[in-house]
């Protein structure tokens, strides 16, 4: 096997079947356990309101 | 602390001092990226994502900061002296114009399924050009964990509703186009021919694992989980294509 193929199945194989026994259809309890009640409490929650930060569209490692 | 190495001694002053300033900002760039994972996770708690996909940005947070400390160490190793502390620029991604839970879903896109995935095949290739043991040791210690970030991105598009799967779709090419230029941007900035035995292949070569990346890995991934990647490879390979002469200057 490749280096990338044996990285596939690290990343993509592996990873996906992490929460591969959720629900895919309908968010529900089950699979999405830590829910806000509300959108404008997670728009709220999510820091692109930092102010001071500078927009990317890409960040890397190097 | 990294103990300094006779390989380094055997190295010019001038390419010590150039080898410095590379682990120098690759801590910079390790402290930013630790930064947009702290916003990746607040947008994952927010918007109810996998409780998996969550723990395992947290523990992101945590190891970008471990290896902003290493990648200082290493900078001072090669320097001679003792770390300098790291200032991050801090960054966000962009909203893209997005309601909250699939601008988190592109954030995880752009950073995992992307940038991370890519990042793999670049440290596995700096492990392969790294002659000293220690060296090699701290590589393969980011590339397991850089493997663990990147698996947050598959893990989060699997627990996606399928017509949110859709909606990513949409915008993947846009995605991958802004990665693939930053990864070459980057590169072009790097020693042209490397530096063997120091963790840094020729650029050539890194342009190729890069591509070979997103050829291998991202793209398939994306088919693998249900997300539609043909006007992205549609894109991509038009681009390798005609990128593959400059990038061999």
């Amino acid at each position: 096997m490749g280096t990338n193929a044996k990285l596939f199945r690290a990343i993509v194989v592996l990873g996906a079947s992490l929460t591969a026994g959720g629900c895919k259809d309908e968010p529900c309890a089950t699979c999405v356990p830590d829910a806000v009640a509300s959108v404008d409490a997670a728009t709220t929650d999510a820091p692109r309101d930092a102010p001071g930060d500078a927009m990317v569209d890409a960040i890397l490692i190097l | 602390m990294i103990e300094r190495s006779a390989a380094i001694d055997e190295l010019s002053a001038e390419t010590q001092a150039e080898l410095a300033a590379l682990w120098q900002q690759r801590a910079a760039s390790e402290s930013s990226v630790r930064g947009v994972f702290i916003q990746l996770v607040a947008e994952l708690v927010a918007t109810g994502a996998h409780a998996d996909v969550i723990a395992l940005a947290r523990r992101a947070t945590e190891d970008e900061a471990k290896h902003a400390r290493i990648c200082a160490e290493l900078a001072a190793v090669y320097r001679g002296g003792a770390p300098i502390e790291v200032i991050p620029t801090a960054v966000r991604l962009p909203d893209y114009g997005e309601a909250p839970r699939m601008r988190a879903a592109l954030h995880v896109v752009n950073l995992c399924c992307i940038g991370e995935t890519i990042a793999t095949a670049f440290v596995e290739a700096c492990v392969a050009e790294c002659a000293w043991p220690e060296l090699r040791e701290v590589h393969g210690h980011h590339l397991a964990d850089e493997i663990h970030h990147a698996r947050i991105g598959w893990a989060h598009l699997v627990s996606l509703t399928s017509d949110e799967r859709g909606q990513v779709a949409l915008r993947i090419p846009e995605l991958l186009r802004a990665q693939v230029q930053a990864w070459e941007a980057r590169l072009a900035e790097l020693p042209e021919k490397g530096i063997a035995g120091h963790g840094y292949p020729p650029r050539a070569t890194l342009i190729a694992v890069v591509h070979g990346a997103v050829r291998d890995l991202v793209l398939p991934g994306f088919e693998y989980v249900g997300v539609d990647p043909s006007q992205a490879r549609g894109w991509f390979e038009t681009h390798a294509a005609s990128t593959a002469l400059p990038a061999r200057r």
